[in-house]
């Protein structure tokens, strides 16, 4: 009796002890080493979900005074936007530098908003982007996955909107985005050797060299990892499946994973996940099905049968929903899939949310979590650029374990 | 003070990033092979992850390099087989090499050795190896040093030899020159903007000299047996 007690409780001490690998200045150090990601320590660290993103975001830029920076996938003009539309506008004509980076595709959508923003002193430029965030000079940035439309800005979750969330941090994570945006804006730029950008780059070297000097940014932090992690965070732009794959791999009981397509291939981390998954660890990945329909495609459609269905071309209404229906079905076909993809050989269980599903967010079993732009896609990878954060904070982390658990619970399980 | 003094300079000299060898390079071609040396000096707050990036980043490489089609990695560090796709010549050639990386706050270093049994490296190479060690001087400077040495073979076509073993050296480390300075550009603009890179190399002395020794050594090494040169950028380029 004594030795089988002796012996559960070495395996319990070394499954805690693997948990807490990821606080560890040594695994800070591998990361440092496998992954081109820098540690650095934020002041505040929110989480907002749906439409309560909307307020602070509208503060974010009311607060600007030197310059607001948006890289989104798309821009768009609409009742609920208005506000933070005039306000853009506002700002740019009192010469606060404000720039709009935005999907090249998607600006097609959107081209009369483009326009307005443009003859008010917006400077944009298209790219290939999937990133979602906003930044200014008083340190603060808002990144998650929602572009600036109604379907994120008057969804609760429940609605038939984009189920989505963003994170608002203040500290050095903006100086790495800021780089960031600096990197896209640059390499699309006409003239690269421009004054602006040289003013630019000179901006970026203050940033860095002022987080070095507070002791926010490096190695400086690694011992603060294992004292009770608080807003130590990453941000994560380049080779973000590699970066999920190192945390992935220390990862031990439970995690959890979220996105609007999942296509695993022949990627290392979704090997790693499968691996795991069969020897023990709980994997659930949280996507869309039949009720998510084609997201923003699916609610634009609703909107237009609502809005015919009192006109003089309610007739119309009969075939958009057939439309409808189609797509639904189509790309109900296309996630099962992919889904049957990720289940087999695996132990790995899929949800469908009642809902569209927006978010890309990774839950891990120490208090890390990761959020950003990207889906776990073979077929996207490296093709547009990306952004996310991965933080180590018990706050945010207890936040998104309820949500995660609340979101799985109003989802039916793929077999 | 008599003593204080030259204690003092010292200290100065110490302390001072010009004790460490200006960006440049040294080559050397002979019978034996070659011996290519090449330091960068980076201004500014380098990190050793973000040098590491720049430098084993294949989308970066391929960017910068347009001779390289692809880098891709068995595993990641700190031991793994990376493999490069390069064209050449008109000629599509797989090299695969064996690398093994060591990694600190205020170093990284990297040795790679081709491996000449597999793939294509064997058909241009006798042997080749190289190593990169980047250090953390301080706060304001990051060092990188690379030692490359190899022996190639005749470049051959259809059977016929179009370049001898010395004269293929050149083209081959005129190729790596342009590669890696193209590179350093990148890094020393805090990997910003391959595009920006590629320009600032264009208008380089860098670019110029590297010009040069393709241009002197082609010439020299018709006649001659070996061939040296060395290159440092001035201080206020």
């Amino acid at each position: 009796m004594i030795k089988i007690f002796l012996l559960l409780f070495t395996f319990l001490l070394v499954c805690e002890s693997a948990n807490a690998t990821a606080l560890t200045a040594k695994f800070q150090r591998e990361l440092d080493s496998k992954t081109p990601t820098e540690l650095v320590k934020v002041e505040a660290l929110e989480l907002y979900q749906n439409k309560d993103s909307y307020p602070p975001l509208l503060k974010m830029l009311e607060n600007s005074k030197q310059f607001f920076y948006m890289n989104l996938l798309s821009f768009t003009c609409d009742q609920v936007t208005e506000k933070m539309v005039s306000l853009l506008e506002t700002k740019a004509k009192a010469l606060v530098d404000v720039r709009l980076i935005v999907n090249q595709g998607f600006s097609y959508l959107s081209m009369p908003c483009l326009k307005r923003l443009k003859k008010a002193g917006v400077k944009i430029t298209k790219a290939k982007t999937h990133a979602s965030y906003f930044i200014n000079e008083q340190q603060e940035l808002m990144i998650g996955s929602q572009s600036v439309a109604r379907m994120f800005f008057l969804a609760d979750g429940f609605n038939g909107l984009d189920r989505d969330m963003m994170i608002y941090a203040k500290g050095a994570l903006a100086t790495d985005a800021f780089k960031d945006f600096l990197s896209i804006w640059i390499n699309q730029s006409k003239r690269p050797e421009s004054q602006e950008l040289k003013n630019d780059i000179q901006h970026l070297q203050t940033m860095l060299k002022n987080d070095y000097q507070k002791k926010i940014r490096g190695h400086a932090l690694y011992a603060r990892a294992t004292m009770g992690p608080e807003r130590l965070c990453r941000f994560v732009s380049l080779e973000t499946e590699n970066f999920w794959n190192e945390i992935t791999k220390i990862n031990q009981k439970q995690l959890y994973f979220s996105g609007v397509n999942v296509e695993i291939g022949d990627i290392p981390v979704g090997r790693t996940l499968k691996e795991k998954s069969l020897k023990g660890m709980e994997v659930h990945y949280i996507g869309n099905g039949r009720l998510g329909g084609n997201g923003e495609l699916t609610m634009v459609v609703v909107e237009w049968i609502n809005d015919l269905k009192s006109s003089a071309f309610s007739f119309l209404t009969g075939l958009l929903e057939r439309f409808n229906e189609w797509d639904k079905s189509r790309l109900e076909r296309k996630n099962q899939e992919h889904y049957q993809e990720l289940k087999k050989d695996a132990n790995i269980r899929v949800w469908n949310y009642l809902n569209f599903v927006h978010y890309k967010v990774w839950l891990f079993d120490h208090p890390g979590f990761f959020i950003g732009s990207a889906n776990l896609d073979e077929s996207k990878m490296g093709k547009v650029s990306e952004a996310g954060i991965y933080c180590l904070d018990a706050k945010i982390h207890n936040q998104l374990q309820s949500v995660l658990l609340k979101d799985r619970s109003n989802s039916s399980e793929v077999k | 003070m008599k003593l204080i003094s030259p204690i003092f300079i010292l200290l100065i000299l110490l302390t001072s990033s010009s004790l460490w060898a200006t960006t440049g390079y040294d080559i050397s071609i002979n019978d034996q092979g070659y011996d290519l040396k090449i330091e960068m000096n980076f201004s500014g707050h380098q990190s050793m992850q973000s040098l590491r990036y720049a430098f084993t980043s294949g989308q970066v490489i391929s960017e910068l390099s347009p001779n390289v089609e692809s880098v891709s990695y068995s595993a990641s560090a700190p031991e793994y087989q990376a493999l490069m796709v390069v064209k050449s010549f008109g000629i599509k050639s797989e090299l695969l090499s064996k690398c093994s990386e060591v990694f600190s706050e205020k170093e990284w270093s990297r040795t790679c050795k081709l491996q000449t049994d597999f793939l294509d490296g064997g058909k241009f190479m006798v042997s080749k190896s190289d190593q990169v060690i980047c250090k953390k001087q301080n706060e304001q400077l990051a060092t990188c040093s690379f030692s490359i040495l190899g022996k190639t073979r005749p470049l051959k076509l259809l059977g016929f030899q179009i370049l001898n073993a010395r004269s293929f050296a050149v083209k081959a480390k005129v190729q790596a020159l342009n590669n890696f300075f193209k590179l350093y550009f990148f890094i020393n603009d805090h990997n910003l903007s391959t595009k920006r890179a590629l320009q600032f190399f264009e208008h380089s002395v860098i670019k110029r000299s590297i010009d040069e020794f393709d241009r002197e050594a082609t010439k020299i090494l018709k006649k001659e047996k070996a061939y040296n040169r060395s290159f440092r950028l001035p201080e206020n380029r």
